[in-house]
């Protein structure tokens, strides 16, 4: 991993790296496989929903045990909950567990979660690293010493205790993180003795020693590496180099509150003139899949039969013409007096986004418009685009793999008028809330799988927001790992480290 | 004497709390908050972002603020990390034995490696020898440490598997599997495998700086009239070289080697960065990326309390290298 460990508290984190390590310590109590199913973990099979759709009824394995020997029970996953809706907690998100109602525990190993209203998507967020089920009894003598407050720094954090397949040995901070098999795992001592995760910040480092075999396995490699690793395989490294799509999607975003962009031809005319396929395989040296809108081709709900706007730049005249903006004297096209002339913005430091800036404003100029770039490291980026002070912005969102994307396409998710969600566009669109507030009550799959597909055909045609790609994930392994399978989701490669073994 | 040290030490302390108020509102000034990096999270809604900003008593007004700060890191508080919510001294403590380590033993072998090579052209000037050092200190000040960084790892590392990529120990690294009375030494030598490259690279600049300046202080030195006495006098020439005027040539470089102290940290970053070294450099570029506050700020005052005192002991090393300097307060 490229980035330090900031803490191993999985309540207190939702980062991926963090995910890696926590995967090995916790267990959770369904897990998401790489089909994208959802297993039981700690839960003896999947939980029960009433007709409504508000009741979930859960019941636990009763042999689990936590690295010290104490059972995990349903006070231990209610104590969780709590932890994650108690307010002074450094809790990155609470989006999820505030859908809950009521959490009732009926015996040590069964529980019962009410929720407000009928939601699908909720049950998803179980499966990740960051629902880890923490222990009670070593927890909460914490939180209370702290006046009802998780640091995460605290003790726990150094120190955790879970009940998963490996075991906390050592923790050098910046350098590396070392877990050891847990015995008494119930499905069994896992076969790999110790598994080191080492933190090293250069990605060139990073292949050098994945090269030399300091390390094994090398997951997120960047795209521009995808390359080098098959070269590697072709001169006789005996690894497996996998790429897949996940569901991180590059986009711009255009500020629909200027009245430039409010034209939908506008939109469609910029979408026409940009070369994404091109794109894609010469910046992105093949290692992306073609975006058309915000649902990846690995989804069940994805639509294939979308509008697609293949490069046309004469198409793209024709649609600005129409839509009556002309060139003006310098070239640059005018509509009542507003001018086709905006900025995107971005993140500093990430090739891709740069490149696709200086690729757009060549090919927008040369339809008329008149195209400024700016990037900004984080924390600006994160101010220009919270505070809405953009005309196109261009960043990646990482979704669940439930289709749903209220937070960011309902109207009532536009922060300067509701103040919440993250609808930063300002996308207002009747039919669009209507289906996304349906697609929350169904659980029926066949359903759903219509909705999402008239949502993904109004997004392709209304194009609030250009899709350019899904970035694809790379791993590299050694080809003697057996068991080792790539799970596209949040859930990461790390999900099923218990079955990893070398032959 | 004494009393011109107190009043340095008082200056340092001036100087500390300056550099802190600078520190602090330059961060206030520039855009982004620690919560920002949250922003394309859309998991993280804004009312998210609120609470957190508050738990982290960022909702209080930036002069607020500054003073607790003040208060606290006066009884050596420095606060909790917004990323890690560790203390800061913790985090900073964490890491710096590995870049003290570092810069020690790179000023170490620099010094060995520059006094010898300067003094070496000085005494030869003009000849093929001095031509080629004179060619390779250019070629080592201005070959930038990430590229050369990476031709090392390319060549010891990949190609001839000698030394280590990355890292400062090997995580699995057990020495009770030597004989007993190697393991001190198996440790050791774990230890400087993985130290050859990084420190290699951080003092090459180094060693191409200062032996050019032995290389002219020395000329300047030999051509005084004490050194053409002593040669006069009949006294061997190795001796009037290391005895009379290396003394002297040498004392201008005590300065010097305290004046380079801060981009000595700076040249740190980016050779720990490479070397996947777990020190202090990579703690501020992540404290810099991610608005950490805190972090930033401990990392400012850990260093120039460092540099205050490495350039005052460079001074009082000068003054007793040097009589004729008098100590100005």
């Amino acid at each position: 991993m490229q980035v330090d460990i900031e803490t191993l508290n999985p309540i207190l984190t939702e980062s991926a790296n963090e995910a890696d390590v926590l995967n090995g310590i916790f267990s959770t109590l369904i897990k998401v496989n790489e089909e994208m199913e959802f297993e039981p973990d700690l839960l003896v099979q999947l939980p029960e929903v009433s007709e409504d759709g508000l009741e979930y009824r859960f019941e636990l394995r009763d042999d689990v045990l936590f690295h010290d020997g104490e059972k995990l029970t349903a006070e231990d996953v209610y104590f969780t909950y709590q932890m994650k809706i108690a307010e002074n907690n450094a809790v990155p998100s609470r989006m999820m567990w505030d859908k809950i109602k009521e959490f009732t525990v009926t015996d040590p190993y069964s529980f019962t979660i009410t929720l407000y209203e009928p939601d699908v998507t909720w049950l998803e967020y179980w499966a990740y690293a960051d629902a880890s089920i923490v222990p009670k009894h070593l927890v909460e003598e914490e939180f209370l010493a702290n006046g009802e407050e998780l640091s995460k720094g605290g003790d726990f954090s150094r120190n955790p205790i879970g009940s998963g397949p490996y075991e906390l040995v050592e923790w050098e901070t910046s350098d590396y993180i070392l877990l050891a098999a847990f015995e008494d795992y119930y499905r069994g001592q896992p076969e790999i003795g110790q598994v080191v995760f080492k933190i090293i910040p250069d990605a060139n480092t990073l292949l050098a020693q994945f090269e030399t075999g300091e390390i094994d396995i090398y997951d997120r490699a960047q795209p521009g590496q995808y390359e080098a690793l098959v070269s590697l395989q072709e001169n006789g490294q005996a690894i497996e180099v996998y790429q897949y799509p996940g569901f991180v999607y590059m986009h711009a975003d255009f500020n629909l509150r200027l009245a430039k962009f409010q034209d939908k031809e506008v939109r469609q005319a910029l979408n026409y003139a940009f070369p994404q396929e091109e794109f894609i395989a010469t910046v992105l040296g093949g290692v992306g899949t073609p975006a058309y809108s915000d649902t990846p081709p690995v989804s069940w709900a994805y639509n294939p039969d979308i509008r697609q706007y293949s490069y046309n730049p004469d198409k793209a005249e024709e649609l600005l013409e129409e839509a009556g903006w002309v060139r003006g004297d310098d070239g640059v096209r005018e509509k009542n007096g507003e001018r086709l002339a905006f900025t995107i913005t971005t993140i500093a430091g990430n090739p891709a986004y740069a490149s696709y800036q200086e690729i757009a404003k060549q090919e927008w100029e040369a339809i008329g418009a008149e195209v400024e770039l700016e990037s900004f490291d984080g924390p600006m980026f994160g101010d220009a685009l919270t505070s809405m002070n953009f005309d196109v912005i261009v960043f990646a969102w990482s979704s669940g793999f439930d289709p749903d994307s209220t937070p960011i396409w309902h109207s009532t998710q536009i922060p300067d008028e509701y103040g919440t969600g993250q609808n930063y566009a300002g996308y207002k669109n009747d039919r669009v809330d209507e289906l996304l507030e349906a697609g929350l009550k169904i659980s029926d799959r066949q359903e759903r799988i219509e909705i999402y597909h008239e949502v993904q055909e109004i997004l392709a045609e209304e194009l609030p927001s250009l899709f350019v790609y899904f970035m694809n994930s790379v791993v590299a392994v050694p080809d003697n790992l057996e068991n080792f399978r790539p799970n596209p989701t949040q859930a990461n490669n790390t999900w099923n480290m218990y079955e990893w073994k070398w032959n | 004497m004494r009393n011109k040290i107190v009043r340095r030490i008082a200056m340092s302390i001036l100087s500390l709390l300056v550099i802190s108020a600078l520190t602090f509102f330059l961060m206030e000034l520039a855009p982004g908050t620690p919560v920002s990096r949250y922003a394309d999270n859309p998991r993280i809604s804004r009312a998210d972002r609120e609470r957190i900003e508050k738990n982290m008593g960022l909702d209080r007004p930036a002069h607020i603020r500054y003073f607790i700060w003040l208060r606290n890191a006066a009884q050596g508080d420095l606060g909790l990390s917004y990323m890690t919510g560790q203390p800061v001294s913790q985090e900073i403590m964490a890491r710096l034995p590995a870049t003290l380590r570092l810069m020690g033993a790179s000023f170490l072998v620099a010094l060995i490696i520059a006094v010898p090579l300067g003094i070496y052209s000085a005494t030869r000037r003009h000849s093929i020898v001095d031509s080629v050092l004179t060619a390779g200190s250019y070629l080592g000040l201005s070959v930038p440490a990430f590229w050369f960084g990476l031709i090392l790892i390319y060549i010891f590392a990949v190609w001839l598997r000698w030394l280590p990529a990355g890292g400062q120990m090997t995580p699995w690294f057990d020495p009770s599997v030597f004989p007993p009375f190697t393991r001190p030494f198996a440790l050791l030598w774990e230890y400087i495998r993985h130290m050859i490259m990084p420190v290699f690279v951080l003092s090459l600049s180094l060693v191409a700086g200062w032996s050019r300046y032995i290389r002219s202080s020395m000329l300047d030195v030999i051509n005084q009239n004490y050194i053409r006495t002593a040669r006069a006098k009949g006294v061997p020439e190795r001796k009037v070289l290391y005895r009379h005027a290396l003394r002297n040539a040498l004392t201008p470089l005590v300065t010097l080697m305290g004046m380079d102290l801060p981009a000595f940290f700076a040249g740190a970053v980016i050779v720990e960065q490479i070397f996947a070294w777990p020190g202090m450099g990579r703690l501020f570029l992540s404290a810099v990326t991610n608005n950490d506050y805190q972090v930033m700020m401990g990392i400012t005052m850990i260093t120039a309390i460092l540099v205050l005192a490495g350039n005052l002991l460079a001074d009082l090393f000068y003054t007793r290298l040097d009589p004729r300097v008098k100590y100005e307060g």
